[in-house]
């Protein structure tokens, strides 16, 4: 989007309305919705009358809001590279400051963000969320990971056992 | 439906069933209120469960019940494979592995990561910072025993006692026991710490000169390195020439405790050299101790039976080897007898070697470490014979 913004007849200023899965009507602007892949592609399937309402029947009010706010943050940003295939393994964690701050909430919202921004097909605030939670399992022992996240221990005593065997090296000299 | 699911289901029907025919009101057990019956029916059932859930899938309620919480209540666990997968390549290869021992979703989902040495190292420190997170929170909880106290150094608690007084107060990640905190004396140039050294490997020499008078006027010799009777433990080993003497003259004690007063050095922290009058009681007593096999090394068992055999000392002055009298230190002296190197036929040299075991290393609470550490005053010590003086 190189050209300015100038009236109101820019289709990417035009304003487009969100059904959420709790029937609140969001309204957005066009460019920043179509962060969303999904909704690109729907948009441009229903051709761009755009008058009614698109349906997202996974996503709530309040989690939809939080992800449109991080649509408008980044809606100049570049389209997000497609090379998510090459295997380069060790990918960095670094999360640029406002998305940090973007992304202190509550876990409950954390994971529905993640899941949002998978369904919509947004790759950018995907990868945010997934570095998020990789840096909160960062540096944790595996209880640790078990408390901060509410899981349980569900290994049986032999696969423990197993476990305790494969890892005898990390045992405290 | 995985067969685990279908198990789950058969759990619920079939409990549902037997709990009608006992005509009793129980709780699902998998229901979040299970604010547990203790009929005897309950525990039947779950005995019998236990039973087919072991047979059919090697696996017992307690690890379904677990699984089960987690699919209804971690937001991590409940997300789609792929996104884990996602989430798995966000981490290097130490913390998938803490990754993969949380649950069995994980581990079977995410590949064993290829480990280097490096990686191993990296894990161990994890689970050492996770402990002391843990202890520290628990000394704060006050559900410590009363007689311990977090070290933030060695990542574990100690009994109080083994920190000084002033750490008592600080907050336990930055406390530090006794035996990180202090040094070992090597000699008058080198200081070392705990960590310092471990750092192998540990051969050093000092090549400085030694403050000390020798009537041979040859270089002290200090090394420290691994002990020769025992591989595990390093040694500091010091070799002071005291006396040149001719061919067939004896040496006396008078002449031995004259030498050793030219050493300037302490010998460990509880013995002094010059402080000759309390060594001279300790030789008289220290044959007593060496018959009764304290601290008894084998090693030095020829090297005294040689000396004894082919150098006679002067009177009751046999003994040439002698203990410190801590109880911990160990710390042994030799005086040994030995041709001079420069004029063999008319002289021979008498040697004083002083070998202080630092023990294992393998944890500064070793009570063989803090035994040698280099104090100031020795408020608590017990057993040591010269604590005024020093090295004034």
């Amino acid at each position: 989007m190189a050209a300015a913004s100038t009236s109101a007849v820019d289709p990417a200023k035009k304003m487009i309305m969100l059904t959420t899965s709790d029937n609140i009507d969001i309204k957005v602007e066009r460019e920043v919705a179509e962060r969303s892949i999904l909704i690109k592609n729907l948009l441009e399937d229903l051709g761009s009358e755009g008058d009614e309402p698109i349906p997202i029947p996974n996503v709530n009010e309040a989690v939809m809001k939080k992800v449109l706010e991080w649509c408008e943050q980044h809606r100049k940003d570049p389209p997000a590279t497609q090379d998510d295939d090459s295997d380069s393994r060790k990918k960095s964690t670094d999360i640029d400051e406002w998305d940090q701050k973007f992304m202190q909430v509550d876990q409950e919202m954390l994971f529905e963000i993640i899941l949002a921004a998978n369904y919509l097909d947004i790759k950018a605030l995907l990868d945010v969320g997934c570095k998020t939670v990789a840096n909160m399992i960062k540096g944790k022992s595996p209880d640790e990971i078990r408390k901060t996240f509410n899981i349980q221990n569900d290994f049986t005593p032999e696969e423990e056992d197993q476990i305790r065997r494969e890892n005898e090296w990390a045992e405290d000299r | 439906m995985t067969p685990k699911e279908i198990f789950a289901m058969s759990f619920r029907s079939s409990y549902i069933k037997s709990a009608s025919k006992n005509q009793q009101v129980l709780y699902h057990p998998l229901s979040d209120s299970t604010n547990a019956t203790k009929s005897s029916a309950y525990h039947q059932l779950i005995t019998w469960f236990q039973a087919i859930a072991q047979k059919v899938y090697g696996r017992l309620p307690a690890d379904l019940l677990a699984e089960q919480h987690n699919a209804q209540h971690s937001m991590l666990y409940r997300l789609p494979a792929e996104l884990l997968l996602l989430i798995s390549e966000f981490l290097p290869s130490t913390d998938l592995i803490a990754f993969r021992m949380v649950s069995v979703k994980f581990r079977r989902l995410i590949k064993s990561p290829k480990l280097t040495e490096k990686d191993h190292f990296a894990f161990q420190t994890i689970l050492r910072r996770a402990s002391l997170r843990e202890g520290c929170q628990r000394e704060r909880d006050g559900r410590l025993p009363r007689s311990h106290i977090m070290c933030g150094t060695c990542m574990t608690s100690h009994p109080k006692s083994l920190f000084e007084p002033n750490e008592w107060s600080k907050s336990p990640e930055a406390r530090m026991c006794i035996g990180s905190q202090g040094v070992v004396q090597v000699c008058s140039h080198i200081k070392v710490t705990f960590a310092g050294a471990r750092i192998s490997p540990v051969n050093f020499v000092c090549a400085r000169a030694h403050p000390q008078n020798n009537m041979a006027g040859d270089p002290v010799h200090v090394s420290m390195r691994c002990s020769k009777n025992c591989e595990q433990e390093v040694v500091i080993e010091r070799e002071y020439p005291l006396l040149v003497v001719a061919k067939d003259s004896k040496v006396t004690h008078g002449m031995l405790m004259t030498a050793m007063d030219q050493i300037r050095e302490p010998i460990c922290p509880h013995l002094f050299a010059h402080q000759s009058s309390i060594l001279q009681n300790q030789f008289s007593s220290c044959s007593a101790r060496f018959e009764n096999g304290e601290k008894r090394s084998t090693v030095w068992l020829g090297e005294i039976s040689r000396f004894a055999e082919a150098h006679g000392w002067a009177g009751d002055c046999h003994v040439a080897y002698h203990y410190c009298p801590n109880k911990h230190c160990v710390t042994s002296l030799m005086f040994y007898r030995t041709e001079d190197p420069e004029k063999p036929e008319e002289y021979d040299r008498v040697i004083l070697t002083v070998v202080r075991s630092l023990g294992a290393l393998q944890s500064p609470t070793d009570s063989k470490w803090i035994a040698q550490l280099a104090r100031s005053e020795d408020p608590s010590s017990e057993n040591c014979l010269v604590n005024e003086g020093g090295n004034s």
